[in-house]
């Protein structure tokens, strides 16, 4: 399982990410995350309650009520058009995060062959 | 499920009641009912899937800053998990115990019961068992009537006597046993929900004592 420190900021992108496809709630959410990392990333419930604070409050989601299903009404998300903006902004950020990241740790990596 | 709902309770004693701690708690609630209900629909037992979501509930710190939330309020603050935790392990471990002690005590409860029984027998419940055994002595009464007047030998028809009594008291099943049997399975039932209450809060002590050992590591 990954640590969640290593992933801190980029919550709220998969979240958007999964919103993308339409909308959906808590329990689902944190299920296609978990399939969608190979089952390698289980997002906590309090951390996921979080996100969805934070992405409501700054206006990237919208919550709505779901009919009842068996007894149950579930609170949906549906991510507004400043959360798209936001989550190409974030995969920008990312790529190039990654790309800087990438030039330290395969050094490392060839640092770890040549040792060999 | 009442022991998901005693954890997550329990980690949110403490709290205020604001309509924004209560939504917050009712959707993590939401959430994790229908992961415990999953894992229940995949084949796990009761005590691997509290163990599961629990294990997945996460950090009422980082909640409790994200919302603003003042955490030493929480159940979770802190150095006193450890205590809370040790306290809690103990008051499971007793009311464990004491689940699995009450069918044998209310067993012999149930025999002194029965030896006073006739104490208290102004009340409802003991007319009615009282009633039930007055129309088993009158069925038996009947029978040994029938039984002991086709019969010549003396010896033989009090033994038919004897044996009719007791069985028409002690079997297949007494009414009174009955009785104090469904007060035993009552008390069992208690006992076991204070268990799963006492778990649940040593458990949700366990994580906060390990999310207050990470935080001090970090720090």
């Amino acid at each position: 399982m990954i640590s969640s420190d290593v992933l801190r900021g980029y919550n709220d992108t998969m979240i958007l990410a999964v919103l993308l496809d339409g909308d959906s709630y808590g329990y689902e959410i944190s299920k296609e995350i978990s399939r969608r990392s190979n089952h390698v990333y289980a997002i906590k419930e309090t951390t996921l309650y979080s996100a969805f604070n934070r992405l409501e409050k700054n206006g990237l989601v919208e919550t709505y009520y779901g009919d009842k299903t068996q007894g149950k009404r579930r609170t949906y998300l549906r991510v507004t058009q400043e959360g798209r903006e936001y989550y190409e902004g974030k995969c920008k950020e990312w790529a190039i995060t990654k790309e800087l990241v990438d030039q330290f740790t395969q050094e490392q990596e060839v640092k770890g062959e040549s040792d060999e | 499920m009442s022991k998901l709902s005693a954890y997550i309770d329990n980690m949110f004693i403490g709290l205020p009641e604001t309509d924004e701690v209560l939504e917050a708690k009712r959707i993590i609630q939401e959430n994790m009912t229908e992961k415990y209900e999953d894992l229940l629909a995949q084949g796990k037992n009761e005590a691997e899937a509290f163990g599961t979501v629990a294990g997945e509930f996460g950090s009422m710190e980082e909640l409790c800053d994200e919302m603003g939330w003042d955490f030493s309020r929480s159940s979770q603050g802190s150095s006193d998990a450890r205590s809370t935790f040790s306290s809690a392990s103990a008051q499971f471990k007793d009311a464990a115990s004491q689940a699995a002690n009450t069918a044998e005590q209310a067993v012999g409860e149930s025999v002194d019961e029965m030896k006073s029984w006739w104490r208290t027998w102004n009340s409802r419940e003991n007319r009615r068992i009282l009633g039930t055994l007055i129309v088993r002595y009158l069925a038996a009464a009947i029978i040994i009537w029938i039984l002991t007047s086709l019969l010549t030998n003396s010896a033989a028809s009090i033994l038919i006597i004897g044996a009719a009594v007791l069985f028409v008291s002690f079997y297949p099943r007494s009414p009174l046993y009955v009785y104090k049997e469904r007060e035993a399975k009552e008390a069992a039932k208690k006992a076991e929900d204070e268990a799963a209450q006492a778990e649940a809060q040593a458990v949700a002590a366990a994580i906060a004592a390990t999310n207050s050992t990470d935080k001090e590591k970090s720090e």
